[in-house]
């Protein structure tokens, strides 16, 4: 299960204020809790809402030094642009193993830059199964656009291997089988995109509910169970960590049930 | 490398488990170091005494019941060692040629007809080719004339019987039965499962009952002992 540390977003207010402030300290520190947590990927999103894509070039390309100094851990970058993603990518400089988030599938000009940026560094992306309709409260058509993306991406050089597609989730306390839907797309682009890999976002599941991480995790085990191959989440969060060590131990993900075990020795489900 | 590291090192991978390179062993730390079969084919190579490694296989094996018996063992940990010493005596056997009286013996393992339980059978049998046994297992819903027919064929020294059921237990006593009208009699037999108990081996005729896999590690041990008179 790769695991990709969401707490360094700028929808954050901590993070925001962070940015502002331009305190490293405490940037270093959400970075720092979540590589020793586990975290495969660290998220870096400077997207602070103002508009002004020159700051969010030059906060992002900020966040990257900060990481680069105080992880090893692999770095994704998150923007909504392509020309932050660009500049932020060339500021790397390939110093570091990175991946982009996100594309979806309105595959006008924006989106196809990103791709085109991908596929010239072979850099894996994130691409979310919604369009210039929204979301798609369905399955199958959930499952078409990911094929569509698939299909541009292939063409412009990104093989299906580096596509992680996040098959959305919106939240049950409006529509009880949305996570249903999400289930059954994971499955879905399994079965018809083989060689892509799948990512989750957690936190709509539980929009509008209360003791939102219990809904959290267990929505990930079941997602697990699945064969979702990586979450955006904060491991941090210890529901979600026995979420992940149960979800790969019921999927058979977990041989000999060594993580189950170790989790459980190292405190994880309380004493031992 | 000298002998001595090498023996050691195959030790440490038994107790951790460590199947082959993909298993990240115990304490998660071994992922990509060569799996147990690797080293003892490597120690093979610069030619370690065959009988040294199977002793180191007893000894990591009996470190490892302990490490269950004490609980920081979970059942899983103590298969993956069974399963590292299995195929690594895959390896060793062909070298132990000749050396017969090293060999603990064969074990013919079945659960009775009418019963579809596994769990229970297939632990024992792991952790009895861990313990440096020829283990044979004739699986599920096995009829007395199929595990007779095998005890003729396999010619085992043990033979273990598994019922996890109140009705087929009685399917024991018609094997021991049906072995005594064949005329074979130097198979010691032992019973195991939940409704099993020592009086109920008594009293159908079996020569033991095991409580679970390392009951029946110990038991056996001591029926060897009792065979050659130590």
């Amino acid at each position: 299960m790769i695991i990709i540390g969401e707490r360094v977003n700028a929808t954050r207010k901590i993070i925001r204020t962070a940015i502002q402030d331009k305190d490293r300290s405490a940037i270093a520190a959400e970075i720092i809790s979540q590589d020793r947590a586990g975290a495969d990927y660290i998220d870096l999103n400077a997207g602070t809402g103002s508009g002004d894509t020159d700051q969010e070039k030059n906060d992002l390309c900020w966040l990257i030094d900060i990481a680069l100094e105080c992880t090893e851990k692999k770095l994704v970058l998150d923007a909504a642009g392509p020309e932050v993603l660009q500049h932020a990518a060339s500021h790397l400089n390939n110093r570091r193993a990175w991946m982009l988030n996100s594309i979806n599938g309105e595959l006008e000009g924006s989106a196809l830059a990103v791709i085109d940026l991908a596929s010239e560094f072979q850099a894996p992306l994130i691409a979310l199964a919604m369009d210039q309709d929204g979301i798609p409260s369905e399955t199958e058509r959930r499952i078409a656009i990911c094929e569509t993306i698939t299909e541009a991406a292939e063409r412009r050089g990104l093989d299906q291997e580096l596509l992680f597609f996040d098959p959305l989730v919106l939240p049950v306390s409006t529509d009880v089988s949305q996570a249903m839907v999400t289930f059954k797309t994971i499955e879905g682009i399994k079965r018809r995109i083989p060689a892509a890999k799948t990512t989750l976002g957690l936190s709509n599941i539980s929009y509008g509910l209360k003791k939102r991480t219990t809904i959290n995790a267990a929505f990930l085990t079941v997602a697990i169970c699945c064969g979702l191959f990586s979450a955006i989440c904060d491991p941090d969060r210890g529901e979600i960590r026995r979420a992940i060590v149960l979800g790969e131990l019921l999927a058979g993900r977990d041989r000999f049930c060594r993580k189950f075990s170790r989790a459980y020795r190292e405190g994880l489900f309380g004493e031992a | 490398m000298n002998q001595e590291s090498s023996l050691d090192r195959i030790r440490h991978s038994i107790v951790m488990g460590h199947v082959d390179e993909n298993d990240e062993g115990f304490d998660g730390t071994m992922e990509g170091e060569p799996g147990t079969v690797d080293l003892v084919r490597e120690a093979l190579d610069v030619d370690v005494n065959p009988q040294e490694i199977l002793n180191i296989f007893n000894e990591s094996m009996e470190e490892v019941g302990k490490l269950f018996e004490s609980g920081k063992y979970l059942l899983p940990d103590m298969l993956a060692s069974a399963e590292c010493v299995g195929n690594a005596m895959d390896i060793l056997e062909p070298h132990l040629v000749g050396k017969q009286e090293n060999q603990k013996g064969k074990f013919l393992i079945a659960t009775v007809k009418g019963d579809l339980h596994d769990i229970g059978k297939n632990i024992v049998s792991t952790i009895l080719k861990g313990a440096g046994y020829q283990v044979k297992d004739l699986g599920i819903d096995v009829s007395v004339n199929d595990i007779v027919a095998a005890v003729k064929e396999f010619k085992p020294d043990f033979l273990g019987l598994s019922a996890l059921l109140t009705t087929t237990m009685t399917e024991m006593e018609a094997v021991i039965k049906k072995l005594k009208e064949a005329g074979i009699n130097d198979v010691k037999v032992l019973i195991g499962g939940a409704p099993t108990s020592e009086e109920f081996a008594l009293k159908i005729g079996a020569d033991g009952y095991c409580r679970d896999a390392l009951h029946a590690v110990a038991k056996l041990e001591q029926m060897q002992d009792a065979l050659s008179g130590r």
